[in-house]
């Protein structure tokens, strides 16, 4: 199955030569759980690579295996290659932190500091000792999540006060600041209203001409709306391992898929 | 019955549903009862405890002057003079024809006596007779004389006519024979004396001019002349320079308050002024340690205490959030840290005197040299002393380190996980996760538990009393390696005299110690407060 998948995901990703992320035979244990069995997909560079599937069937876990956010989880043990510019971030010589500088998050419930809005997008790139002007990157950051607007009268209050779709977009703000390849999306609008959700999704498609981005969705119609590629998730009934059970373009998997289940998932047959 | 509860599909209907909802009210009710109970009680005994204290520090006090006959009579030589002979005592007799010899009845019989003579049985001592002789025949005096109005002439000196405006006016004058000294201070020894607040501002200008140094005399002068002064001004001077105030009863507030009468007619039984007192003053705060409970004040004990806390705190606090910083952010939680942090929760609950023979152990006897100073030279080797301040200080922070690690990870662990998230997710460390927003976020939490901790140190006796704080000590402390005492024992050691007056200033003292205790638990407000707003 797993030698399957994987020749449907190089198949499909045919057309985008470049990959910004590249996963091979990865494995995600919790203590003796294994959570995610034998992935391997490569993320195309400057797309919207999309990760669905049925709850419990580890796509949130292989997204966190990217920036190796695993690493936070005591029990969390990781197998198989992540392979980063060339170079594989599991190898002994990698430090985690330079991987999230170059691999930024966003999470499903919005998380700014508790700081306020200028700090939550300054202080990424304060720790990383940004040089240039750090109004103008504040300024930048905020203009490019379409929230300058709404906010450039009140960068000193705190990011809390903020609307949850305007927290959302401060949190991706504040991942973009800090200038990273690739960005992360963990359901990033399961927590907001159909509106910012919208919002949320059409600032996904301007991003994506910059960036990687790779986004959890459990809600298919939004996988379908924004994604340029498509990795379908499921779960082996009988150890509740996750694995990959292809991938391809969107349009593919939406509308040609090559796993029985993944057309009975697409349709709502759930399997 | 039965069968109602199975109606409806399991769930009870009609008048079972009745009874049951009103029985689940009633078991509502019942429990909120039983909270305000829990919630009076607390709050009855917190009131009689500030009742007792507060009723304790201020009430009538009934202070007598002690003081000794020689005060009035012989320390001012001004009507009795002491002559070296017999003779000189014949030849100022014959100068002055109004002075009276005094001569104790047991060397009568050595003195020769010419002129006139009266023996005078004096009340209460009749086997002692006081022989009065006068050289002049024609001494209206000592017919006149009987032995109350000698006693008061002998103690209040002026005039005759002051005593008894029917004596002849003529000045109270005696010569006495050095011999005589001793019997006559005994004598006056037995004495009823008069109130000082009875004399005249005169009398009581000389007497204080009489005890102390004519410097003091003429910067009293200075600051107000004499003259202008009142009577109860010189005695108020009097009672602060010379004489102590004997405090013969003491009333609480209530008694004060409400039994006014009672206390009067106390006053007047035991002839003692009647002054409402209240035991904490700011001397009282001021004060150094003393035995005696008028003077005596409580600074040495408040230094000891803020010397000791701060000991405590510079050493617990950082070393206290620093390991729960570790155990709670760096800890792997393998089995040995596991161990490590199920001991630091068992040593909270250990008895403080067990910390309190741990320090006597540790600090006072094998660091000996270390905490008594010697090693950098405070004190010679061999006068080497560990039970100081810096002795205390450090047990106290062994005390309360648990308390304050297991607090501080309380406050970490609430800080959510997705602050963590979102730090890490930008590419910060882990330190500067924890330094900028980890702790940050905890901070007020950290605090709190720190302050609330120190506060109980701050309240801690026994520990300290198998230190070795000193129980009495003069001295303000004047460094960590100085001798101590702190509040508690203070209070400890004045509620066990017993002297009514120090349980008055035991109280007082109670009130300064849950004043400082207030303070520092509204510090841990105040901080919780900035902090929370820093944080926007």
């Amino acid at each position: 199955m797993r030698r399957t998948a994987g020749r449907h995901a190089r198949a499909a990703a045919d057309g985008a030569q470049e990959y910004a992320l590249t996963a091979d035979g990865l494995n995600v244990y919790y203590g003796a759980f294994h959570a995610v069995a034998d992935v391997s997909m490569q993320v195309p560079v400057r797309k919207i690579t999309a990760m669905i599937g049925p709850s419990g069937c580890g796509k949130s876990t292989i997204l966190r295996a990217f920036n190796r956010m695993n690493d936070l989880v005591p029990t969390a043990r990781c197998t198989g290659a992540v392979t980063l510019r060339g170079k594989n971030i599991y190898d002994a010589d990698v430090d985690p932190v330079e991987v999230r500088r170059v691999i930024g998050m966003v999470f499903q419930k919005p998380n700014p500091f508790p700081k306020s809005v200028y700090d939550n997008v300054a202080w990424g790139a304060r720790i990383h000792r940004y040089q240039g002007d750090m109004d103008q990157l504040v300024e930048e950051s905020l203009t490019r999540v379409a929230l300058w607007d709404e906010v450039k009268d009140k960068l000193s209050q705190s990011g809390l006060s903020l609307s949850g779709g305007q927290q959302q977009r401060l949190c991706i703000a504040r991942a973009i600041a800090v200038q990273p390849d690739i960005i992360l999306m963990d359901e990033p609008a399961s927590a907001l209203d159909p509106i910012a959700t919208l919002h949320v999704e059409e600032l996904m498609r301007v991003l994506a001409e910059d960036y990687t981005i790779v986004v959890v969705t459990h809600n298919m119609q939004q996988a379908g709306r924004v994604s340029d590629f498509t990795a379908f998730f499921s779960v082996r009934p009988e150890t509740r391992t996750g694995e990959l059970v292809e991938m391809g373009t969107t349009d593919d998997i939406f509308h040609r898929p090559r796993a029985p289940r993944t057309n009975d998932y697409i349709t709502g047959r759930f399997g | 019955m039965a069968t109602s509860w199975m109606a409806a599909g399991g769930f009870p209907t009609g008048e079972a549903l009745e009874q049951l909802t009103g029985w689940r009210r009633r078991v509502g009710r019942a429990w909120r009862v039983v909270l305000n109970a829990a919630t009076a009680c607390g709050l009855i005994v917190l009131s009689a405890l500030m009742y007792n204290v507060v009723n304790s520090a201020f009430g009538y006090a009934l202070l007598r002057d002690s003081y000794s006959a020689e005060l009035l009579v012989l320390q001012e030589r001004a009507h009795v003079q002491v002559a070296a002979s017999r003779d000189e005592a014949q030849a100022t007799l014959a100068a002055e024809p109004h002075r009276l010899a005094l001569i104790p009845s047991p060397l009568v019989a050595d003195v020769p006596v010419e002129g006139q003579t009266l023996a005078i049985p004096l009340p209460g001592h009749e086997e002692t007779l006081f022989v009065l002789a006068a050289a002049a025949p024609e001494n209206e005096l000592l017919r006149q004389l009987d032995a109350a109005a000698l006693v008061q002439g002998l103690l209040t000196g002026g005039a005759w006519t002051d005593v008894d405006p029917a004596l002849p006016d003529a000045p109270v004058a005696f010569a006495l024979v050095q011999d005589a000294e001793g019997v006559l201070d005994a004598w006056l020894g037995t004495l009823e004396l008069p109130a000082l607040s009875s004399l005249d501002k005169a009398r009581l200008t000389a007497i204080l001019a009489n005890n102390v140094s004519a410097g003091l005399m003429r910067r009293f002068e200075r600051d107000e002349p004499f003259a202008q002064r009142s009577a109860a001004d010189v005695l108020a001077l009097i009672r602060a320079r010379v004489i102590e105030p004997r405090v013969v009863a003491t009333f609480s507030l209530v008694d004060s308050l409400f039994r006014r009468a009672a206390v009067e007619a106390e006053a007047r039984a035991q002839l003692a002024d009647m002054e409402f007192k209240a035991w904490l003053t700011a001397d009282f705060i001021a004060n150094a340690q003393s035995s005696r409970p008028l003077v005596t004040g409580i600074r040495t004990a408040l230094l000891g205490s803020l010397w000791v806390i701060a000991v405590t705190i510079l050493f617990a606090v950082p070393l206290g959030i620093g390991a729960a910083i570790y155990l709670e952010e760096y800890s792997s939680r393998n089995r040995f840290e596991r161990i490590i942090e199920t001991n630091i929760n068992n040593l909270a609950g250990v008895p403080s005197i067990i910390y309190g023979m741990l320090g006597l152990a540790i600090f006072v006897r094998a660091l000996n040299a270390l905490t008594s100073g010697a090693l950098f030279g405070a004190v010679p080797a061999q006068e080497a002393n560990g039970r100081t301040i810096v002795s205390a200080g450090l047990t106290l922070g062994l005390l309360i380190l648990p308390i304050i690690i297991i607090n501080g990870q309380e406050a970490l662990r609430a800080v959510p996980f997705s602050l963590r998230e979102a730090a890490y997710g930008v590419g910060a460390t882990k330190w500067q996760t924890v330094r900028h927003h980890v702790l940050t976020a905890a901070a007020p939490g950290i605090f709190t538990g720190a302050i609330l901790a120190v506060s109980r140190a701050l309240g801690e006796t026994a520990p300290l009393v198998v230190i070795g704080a000193a129980t009495f000590i003069s001295t303000d402390p004047n460094g960590i390696f100085a001798k101590f005492t702190v509040l508690p024992i203070q209070i400890y050691q004045w509620t066990a005299r017993p002297q009514m007056e120090f349980q008055h200033i035991a109280a007082a003292a109670i009130i300064v110690l849950l004043a400082l205790l207030l303070a520092v638990n509204a510090a841990a407000v105040w901080l919780r407060q900035r902090f929370s707003r820093q944080r926007l």
